[in-house]
């Protein structure tokens, strides 16, 4: 199945793109940060990047499906 | 000379008629007289909050003048609160302000927070913002997140025992962050994000803003994007089914 995948902040840059789409087997949003990890090696620094599924935060064990829009946030600690 | 003060902004609808007087008898806390901080606790003033304490334990530098609200060249060197009280009475003399010249830490939170109607977060790092989240929830004191880098920066209300909380979406819990000096950060991104915090608060406060989402500005693309963050049950400070 494919999801659309959106980089935010730092990660645009760090990743060297806004979006992309990506073809992936059955997996939850845990295992897709896990893959995107393996593959970004900068999104692996963060211990916790932010998640969201079609614009609504969700938990870790949640199961994508086909046509989903991912956002990936990093955590960000500055005032 | 002060009544005719706010009514540009009782003339707006969102305010009028009864918010005015909620602001003014509000109490609200502003944790961290940084860039964030300095600029919320002043736009607050102005718009006629009169009871106001201010948490910080930092000296006024260099680096802090290009971006923090209130501090000019000859304060370099002077603690940020003795500063900022100054500015804040010379913009309306008869707040009642309250210095803390301290880091906010599980030791003194609870004392500092309980008053507040409203707890503003301008503190710069995880380990902070875990005890305004963690304490907030045990006082049922709400608080707005808010945190900036780069040309980017979030803002979230959370309202114990009605939104998620800050642990609720695993923001980190622990560190100190890299500082705005080093990390980076466009001056004015630190005052939108500031912006949509007093805001925020404002709408907290007259009870217009229950939902606890989580927006994100981006001041150079530009965007913004807004997440909803349902509440985690398990969430390990507001989880109702949390161990
Ligand atoms: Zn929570």
């Amino acid at each position: 199945m494919k999801v659309h995948i959106k980089y935010y902040a730092k990660y645009r840059d760090t990743i060297g793109k806004r979006e992309e789409d990506l073809e992936v087997e059955e997996m939850t949003v845990k295992s897709l940060l896990d893959l995107l990890r393996g593959k970004y090696p900068s999104l692996g620094g963060d211990k916790t990047s932010l998640l969201a599924l079609n614009n609504k935060f969700q938990r870790d064990e949640t199961k994508l499906s086909d046509g989903d829009t991912v956002s990936v946030f990093p955590p960000v600690s500055g005032g | 000379m002060v009544m005719d003060r706010y009514l540009s902004q009782i003339a707006v609808k969102e305010i009028f008629p009864a918010g005015q007087k909620v602001i003014e008898s509000s109490s609200i806390v502003v944790v961290g007289v940084g860039g964030i901080g300095s600029a919320v606790a002043e736009m607050l003033v102005r718009m006629g909050i009169k009871n106001i304490t201010i948490v910080d334990d930092d000296l006024i530098e260099n680096s802090n003048l290009n971006r923090q609200a209130m501090f000019k060249e000859s304060d370099i060197g002077l603690k940020k609160v003795d500063v900022a009280r100054a500015e804040l009475l010379r913009i309306d003399e008869e707040i009642s302000i309250n210095v803390i010249d301290q880091k906010l830490s599980f030791y003194n939170a609870e004392d500092i927070l309980s008053q507040a109607d409203i707890i503003m977060d301008g503190t710069d790092n995880y380990n902070a913002r875990n005890v305004l989240n963690v304490v907030s929830f045990n006082l049922k004191k709400p608080w707005i997140f808010s945190a900036v880098e780069g040309t980017y920066g979030y803002v979230k209300a959370i309202i114990p025992g009605r939104t998620s909380c800050l642990s609720c979406f695993g923001y980190p819990d622990k560190g100190e962050g890299i500082s705005c000096t080093i990390q980076g950060v466009i001056p004015s991104a630190v005052r939108a994000i500031a912006s949509i915090a007093v805001t925020t608060a404002v709408k907290v406060l007259l009870e217009k803003e229950m939902t606890g989402d989580l927006l994100y500005l981006d001041v150079w693309k530009p965007s913004l994007e807004i997440m909803s963050i349902p509440r985690n049950d398990s969430c390990k400070v507001c989880g109702e089914r949390r161990l």
